[in-house]
């Protein structure tokens, strides 16, 4: 293993934590001015925050994480009401996420010093617990805090025998940085076993007694400082042993701040600005479609005007040069889309690192494996399907898979195994995430739903074994029985099931007690395009979704049969009893034909069914722009979402689910 | 704290009475285009169209407000085109379209709490022109997505409610 490159996970950690710092500002921004803020803003930043600490702990920013934590664990009470907002805390929460911002700038360019960053965090835990009712509570929580932090140390110190992570790990730096500021008398030798070799013999302090006191490594690098003040000290440290092969006689030199600056900056973590992509909002991709969208209506005005043309001559030039036109506004329309769409490995790649990191804190040993990295996924879905398979991954990891001692007694191979896969089928993207550890205790989720209140004794008593395994997406489920950094305050998988399905997909789960779980989420491959059929009623048009047709045809009367009062029609198909669907008195429109003979039934996929929908007539087959329909307004009955057609008007598009709910 | 934000109105008539939106909310002024109904939408959400790429529902303030309950649509049936504070685009359908108006806000009443078949709550206040009163509606309150859910929700239930206790 060559090592991962801890910076380009950093780097999307920084992107990610940037769009979450402006998120989390403009609340409180917000709560601050208006006084207030309700449940569901303080939840929205609680997630906020548990997802800036869970990350950046995954990318080894351990002061930062353990500041986040704090912060956290704040809102946390605000949330579960034992604190109760107060005007001054929209301010305090402010300053505090500006303190976090800070921090996480400087741990990540490792100039955070260890002692500035205790008394800052202190400083901030004074002021937030100066909210709570009991001031004894400060003395426990910075106790608590300390402990922690030592944990976090524990955790993240690089064990890896091989040290990739050695050179670009902060908590390692920043303990060589208060060597050199000398501000920290950890022994030496603690600091090898860390993997810092190689350091100057002279202590700090006696390199500053002498003016020119330099201190040699292996080899000699005279300093051609211009002007050297009496207290300047030189301290010399190599890269520490195990990035020798990378940079062997590199020899960092530490003079002052501008020295100091020089020295660090090939090691330290820089942003990158010439990457080679581009981070774009999905809206100004949107914007670049409706663009188009408009453009496309403006052509076929055109060739409509040039219809009507009398000069031939003019006519056959002009058809000739918008057929070009619109070969090119096609091809733009092709790759517009096609920046939306990722390979799945994009979302893939970000987990061995995170899997790797927790299985080491956690002392177990963990085979991730991952199939279908090349299936293509909307851009707008991995945004929100990471958060959600991340807890997944990480709830699986924690209270799935067990530690080797475990395993071994149950008779399973010592390392567990994480498989994750990704595959196109019935036009859906289907994840899943499979682990072989010992399952959901049912029993202990069953009992946690009950005293929530989620479930009543009697619903308990009726519930299957899927329905149970269901519960842990209820809000406040959380088995696990300690609140540790990688999950278990009981947020997640309530937010992985509102996340999914904000992206019109499904989540299910089955669990075998003792053998492992699997998370299967079905999701639509995109967000945005649609292959549709037009269909008629009457005057008005909808569009149908491809994927949800099954079959059409026009029926003969003995297919057609009634149940009691002639209200409920089922077709009779084969072997099947199909529900008939009239459209027109769902859509409340005037059909052309009543009886079902006349028009044309197409039978669809439903919720848990087939069923037929009776329309007058199709029309074409062609690929929509899906937009929402509910940014704007409610969402109505059997109405999925809208699309901008060819000619400007708008479409409304069936949703065949929502259909059945009605009957 | 400034009740209004701008001190342009663009004024319109809905019935005899003329009525004033702020300018800065306002993005287009268009002819009644092709609308696409809305199944099952209260009776004054006309349906929705295209407002440069977004889905914008139209509605009939005349209907909504009970001013005009049935009034008739033609191709040269005005549509003003607002942005709400939350960036929502919506059509609204006037009688027509009258003038810009600069407006004192020293000579703003506040709107009066009694049988307007706008509630007070929907004003910003009322403004005296000449001898012309100006009604000043406060176009996010109406606008509104919590409100125009609840009340289309509303409209939509009641003769629901009336079944199940008949």
């Amino acid at each position: 293993m060559a090592g991962f490159d801890i910076n380009k996970y950093r780097q999307m950690f920084l992107e990610e934590a940037e769009e979450i710092f402006e998120t989390i500002d403009t609340i409180l921004l917000e709560a601050e001015e208006t006084n207030s803020m309700d449940n569901e803003t303080i939840n929205s930043l609680f997630r906020s925050v548990h997802t800036l600490k869970g990350n950046s702990a995954s990318v080894e920013l351990a002061l930062f994480a353990a500041l986040a934590h704090e912060i956290e664990f704040f809102m946390d009470r605000l949330r579960t009401g034992e604190l109760s907002f107060e005007e001054s805390m929209a301010g305090l929460l402010i300053e505090s996420i500006d303190t976090l911002k800070e921090i996480l700038e400087l741990e990540l360019s490792d100039e955070l010093e260890q002692g500035y960053y205790n008394s800052t965090k202190c400083a901030l835990l004074e002021k937030l617990d100066a909210f709570s009712e009991e001031s004894h509570e400060v003395q426990i929580l910075i106790e608590h805090q300390v402990e922690e932090q030592k944990d976090d140390f524990g955790l993240l110190l690089p064990m890896d025998e091989e040290g990739a992570f050695g050179p670009i790990s902060g908590t390692v730096e920043v303990d060589a940085f208060g060597l050199f500021d000398d501000e920290e008398t950890l022994p030496a030798s603690e600091v090898s076993d860390d993997g810092f070799g190689f350091f100057d013999e002279e202590t700090p302090e006696a390199v500053a007694a002498e003016d020119d006191g330099f201190g040699f490594f292996d080899d000699e690098i005279p300093i051609s400082s211009p002007k050297i003040e009496d207290d300047d000290h030189f301290g010399f440290f190599d890269d520490i042993p195990t990035s020798v092969e990378k940079h062997i006689d590199e020899i960092k030199i530490v003079h002052d701040d501008t020295v100091v600056e020089e020295a660090k900056s090939s090691k330290k973590f820089k942003p990158e600005s010439a990457s080679n992509s581009i981070r774009v909002d999905l809206s100004k991709i949107d914007g670049l479609m409706n663009n188009i969208g408009e453009l496309v209506i403006a052509h076929s005005m055109l060739t409509q005007y040039t219809s009507t043309m009398e000069d031939q001559k003019i006519k056959s030039d002009l058809s000739e040069r918008l057929d070009l036109i619109d070969r090119h506004i096609r091809e733009l329309q092709e790759s517009v889309m096609s920046v939306r769409m990722v390979p799945m490995e994009t979302v893939f790649s970000k987990f061995p690192k995170v899997i790797r990191d927790t299985a080491k804190s956690l002392n177990k040993k963990i085979d991730f494996r991952h199939t279908g990295e090349s299936v293509e996924i909307d851009k707008a879905m991995i945004e929100g399907l990471t958060d959600p398979l991340m807890h997944i991954v990480r709830n699986a990891m924690d209270h799935g898979i067990e530690t080797p001692e475990v395993r071994r007694k149950a008779g399973k191979h010592e390392s567990g195994t994480l498989m994750m896969s990704a595959e196109q089928a019935n036009g859906q993207m289907i994840i899943k995430i499979q682990d072989d550890g010992g399952g959901i205790n049912l029993t202990r989720v069953t009992a946690k739903a009950l005293e929530n209140g989620v479930i009543d004794d009697h619903q308990a008593s009726q519930m299957t074994k899927e329905e149970k395994a269901m519960l842990i997406f209820a809000p406040g489920l959380s088995t696990a029985e300690a609140v540790t950094a990688i999950s278990g305050r009981g947020v997640g998988m309530d937010v992985v099931m509102s996340n999914i399905k904000k992206l019109g997909g499904t989540v299910k789960v089955d669990t075998e007690e003792g053998y492992g779980s699997t998370f299967t989420i079905a999701l639509p491959l995109t967000l945005a395009i649609l292959d549709g059929l037009t269909i008629r009623i009457g005057a008005e048009q909808f569009i149908l979704p491809l994927s949800v047709i099954i079959e059409s045809l026009n029926p003969e009367a003995q297919m057609i049969k009634q149940i009691g009062d002639n209200t409920s029609e089922v077709l009779m198909l084969r072997n099947e009893f199909i529900p008939v669907v009239r459209l027109h008195t769902i859509f409340n429109v005037k059909p052309d034909h009543e009886k079902l003979t006349d028009g044309l039934l197409i039978v669809v996929r439903s919720a848990t069914q087939k069923i037929a929908l009776f329309v007058d007539e199709f029309m074409n087959q062609q690929q929509f722009v899906i937009k929402p329909l509910d940014r704007n307004f409610r969402n109505a009955h059997g109405i999925g979402g809208a699309t901008v057609r060819g000619d400007g008007t708008i479409g409304l598009i069936i949703d065949t689910m929502n259909i059945m709910n009605k009957y | 704290m400034a009740i209004i934000e701008s001190n342009q109105l663009l004024t319109f008539k809905l019935g005899s009475e003329t009525y004033g939106i702020q300018i800065n909310k306002v993005r287009e002024i268009l002819t009644y285009p092709v609308v696409t109904p809305i199944p099952d939408a209260s009776r004054w959400v006309k349906g929705v169209i295209n407002l440069r790429g977004e889905v914008a529902p139209v509605i009939d303030l005349r209907v909504r407000f009970s001013i005009n309950n049935d009034p008739l649509y033609t191709p040269r049936t005005i549509i003003i085109a607002v942005k709400t504070q939350d960036n929502r685009m919506i059509g609204l359908v006037v009688d027509e379209v009258s003038d810009m108006e600069n407006i004192d806000l020293d000579r703003l009443y506040p709107a009066p709490d009694m049988g307007a078949s706008i509630a007070p709550e929907y004003l910003k206040g009322l403004f005296k022109k000449d001898e012309k009163m100006i009604v000043i509606l406060d176009i996010d309150r109406i606008l509104d997505k919590d409100e125009m859910q609840r009340l289309s929700r509303q409209t939509h239930e009641a003769p629901h409610v009336h079944a199940t206790s008949a």
